[in-house]
């Protein structure tokens, strides 16, 4: 896997909804390995190469490409920019950290008091060091949105840490996985899909117009550093496979299939059954007549927050693994 | 613009609590009738208008204008021995604005029964009783009955209810109205006037336009869900109210958007984030009529289920500012009722461009 691949794809600026810089990057990368490359009307990215088997099965690979932000939705006289959150961050994660609008506008997150008891985004703002709502509409105007700036670290023991890496470091084991795609059996699609950090949207229009029989997910899972009761996934001990979260079961003769698979390529595989949290597997088994669906999930701290901690070993075991299921004979389980 | 305002009456007066639209349903026929060929309906009771295009109908895009026709109401569920109505909401109602409203209960055989919802005495409530809000669960309706068996000879279980109202036109040059369930027969009359407004003219048009009046809004959007399947639109407009607060001691950002100001454009609310080329398009008429842009996530409406129906469609929430909305007495702005119909038109007329995803 290259690090710089995953660095600059976590650099891009897509939120949930507004994911065109991060779609046409994919599409600049995949586009000369598959026959079509196109974005819906969502605008997941939806790529497919024809497999070259007579009973070839329509194979599925996706994973999410949009980030967690924010949208600028009030602009104040006093030049205050008032927001909503675009996904799940985590409010604490947020005051005093420096933001990156689209427009390449910078400012501060800051909060109206730091004793308020559960704070939520509306005692918030961002603070650009505009006078007024003139000079602060020069910056972000309404719809804008922007994100935590983020550096890219390198932590011990092949941790690596940035903003966004939920769903990138999915993106960059496709990217990488479809040099591989060249002489596949069956029908083959690629999905990047939009809006799944608000609530898994964009994945229902893109798998109805694929129509999959097999789907395979990529995503991050929750690891929690706080959690001692061994339910969640550590960092840098294996890829996940879902077995079920709160929305969804997943296919047994799939997660066998892929199990077998990862035994023959030597990868340590941690299950993941918990009883909370929901994926955009959900939307995809019940499209059309269903699909069989499985999740490959990388371990994550701190989902939530820009201070994202993923395994770098975890990363490059997963696209070991997604490019052996790419060459694979679905047969036995279709 | 006296006929536009009677017919904005005769819309919110309508009795039409989710899942019972037939009377709102015939009204609209009625109107567009004239104007409109091909009007159907379906199993779920959405009304349909289609303006075809002028040829190839089958393979030409689609532009879904959508409104519902339901109101938040009351369900029957119970009777208690003294001829107390015990009821559920249908949508979502505030148990702060409840107590005291009168209500009419549309009962069998077309009777239409008065009762009010009952509370206790302010002065014979305990401290505690009246610092806190009593649930839905633990009001009635009263309907006069002395018993059980006198509720049970006029009233069902099942029965429904909407609020009584009145509708009111007041404010500075008789700008405002108020009554029921302008959430959202505003934008049922704004998608007929503008029916009517089409009829007028000659254009040969390369798209089909649906109408779409739905059913069900209130309580999970399934009307708009089975619409947006069966016609898969490449554009989808949802003309409706949303609740805002332009009111005395709300911050500037929590006020969602002002009376009077146009149209109100959603950048994207709790259930769908909308189209952004198709927000800007609409920003480009900003000097030919007011319209402005909603400056809070908030609230959602048919859009969450037609944007990801199917393969997935382009959309946009036009909404009037509606103040008190889910109450006896929402108040809009006349004059976003008429910006609304003119943005609408031009974004009919202006549709080829709109598609070119260019401007």
């Amino acid at each position: 896997m290259d690090i710089e691949l995953i660095k600059e794809l976590c650099a891009i600026q897509g939120v949930s909804g507004y994911e065109e810089r991060i779609a046409n990057f994919i599409i600049s990368k995949i586009s000369p390995f598959f026959d079509e490359c196109k974005r819906d009307r969502l605008g997941n990215v939806i790529a497919y190469k024809k497999g070259s088997s007579v009973c070839r099965k329509r194979i599925m690979f996706f994973s999410h490409m949009d980030e967690c932000g924010f949208l600028t939705t009030h602009i104040e006289e006093n030049g205050r920019i008032r927001f909503s959150a675009l996904g799940d961050t985590d409010v604490y994660s947020a005051i005093y950290r420096k933001v990156c609008f689209e427009n390449g506008s910078e400012g501060l997150m800051l909060a109206e008091s730091t004793e308020l008891k559960n704070p939520t985004f509306n005692s918030f703002y961002v603070d650009i060091g505009a006078k007024s709502k003139a000079e602060a509409e020069k910056a972000a105007s309404l719809g804008e949105t922007f994100v935590f700036d983020s550096s890219f670290t390198e932590l011990y023991n092949e941790k690596i840490s940035t903003k966004a890496l939920d769903g990138r470091a999915s993106c960059a084991i496709l990217i990488s996985a479809s040099e591989k795609i060249a002489n596949c059996e069956n029908d083959i699609y690629f999905v990047f899909s939009v809006q799944k950090n608000v609530g898994n949207r964009g994945i229902k229009p893109a798998s109805f117009a694929v129509s999959p029989d097999v789907a395979i997910s990529f995503d991050a899972s929750l690891s929690s550093h706080k959690d001692n009761t061994g339910k969640s996934l550590a960092v840098g001990e294996g890829i996940g496979i879902k077995i079920k979260d709160k929305s969804v079961i997943c296919n047994e003769s799939l997660i066998n299939f892929i199990r077998d698979i990862a035994k023959k390529e030597n990868l340590n595989l941690q299950s993941e059954a918990s009883s909370f949290g929901s994926s955009e597997l959900a939307a995809v088994q019940s499209s059309h007549s269903g699909a069989m669906v499985a999740g490959i999930t990388l371990p994550c701290q701190n989902p939530n927050s820009c201070a994202q901690i993923m395994s770098l070993k975890d990363i490059e075991n997963a696209q070991i693994l997604a490019e052996a299921l790419l060459n694979s004979d679905f047969s036995a389980i279709i | 613009m006296q006929e536009k305002i009677e017919l904005l009456k005769t819309l919110s007066l309508a009795f039409g609590p989710s899942g019972l639209e037939d009377e709102v349903r015939s009204i609209i026929e009625k109107e567009i009738s004239p104007f409109i060929t091909d009007i159907s309906s379906d199993a779920l009771g959405n009304l349909i208008a289609f303006l075809p295009a002028d040829k190839q109908r089958e393979t030409a895009p689609t532009l879904m204008l959508c409104a519902h026709m339901d109101e938040v109401g009351l369900m029957i569920t119970g009777y208690d021995e003294n001829g107390f109505l015990r009821f559920d909401e249908i949508g979502g109602l505030s148990e702060k604005i409840v107590p005291g409203r009168r209500v009419t209960i549309f009962a069998r055989d077309s009777k239409k029964i008065s009762g009010v919802i009952s509370v206790k005495p302010t002065h014979l409530q305990q401290k505690d009783e009246r610092d806190s809000v009593t649930p839905l669960s633990e009001m009635y309706i009263d309907v006069g009955a002395k018993s059980k068996t006198e509720a049970e000879a006029t009233v069902d279980i099942g029965d429904c209810a909407v609020f009584d109202s009145d509708f009111v036109v007041f404010g500075e040059n008789g700008s405002k109205v108020k009554c029921k369930a302008l959430d959202d027969r505003l934008g049922c009359a704004v998608l007929i006037n503008l029916i009517k407004r089409l009829s007028k003219e000659r254009v040969l048009r390369n798209f089909n336009i649906a109408f779409c009046f739905t059913t069900r809004e209130e309580t999970g959007l399934s009307g708009a869900l089975t619409v947006a399947k069966r016609l898969s639109p490449e554009y989808a407009v949802i003309v409706e109210t949303t609740a805002v607060s332009d009111i005395y001691g709300t911050p500037s950002h929590m006020r969602v958007a002002e009376l009077g100001h146009g149209g109100a454009i959603s950048i994207a609310d709790r259930s769908t984030v909308y189209d952004r080329h198709f927000v800007n398009f609409c920003l480009r008429y900003k000097d030919e009529l007011p319209v402005q842009l909603k400056e809070y996530v908030s609230g959602g409406n048919d859009a969450s289920h037609i944007h990801r129906a199917s393969d997935g469609c382009h959309v946009l929430a036009l909404s009037a500012p509606t103040r008190y909305l889910h109450s006896p007495a929402c108040v809009s702005d006349t004059r976003d009722y008429y910006a609304m119909e003119e943005l609408l038109y031009r974004i009919v007329r202006d549709f080829e461009l709109l598609q070119k995803r260019e401007v």
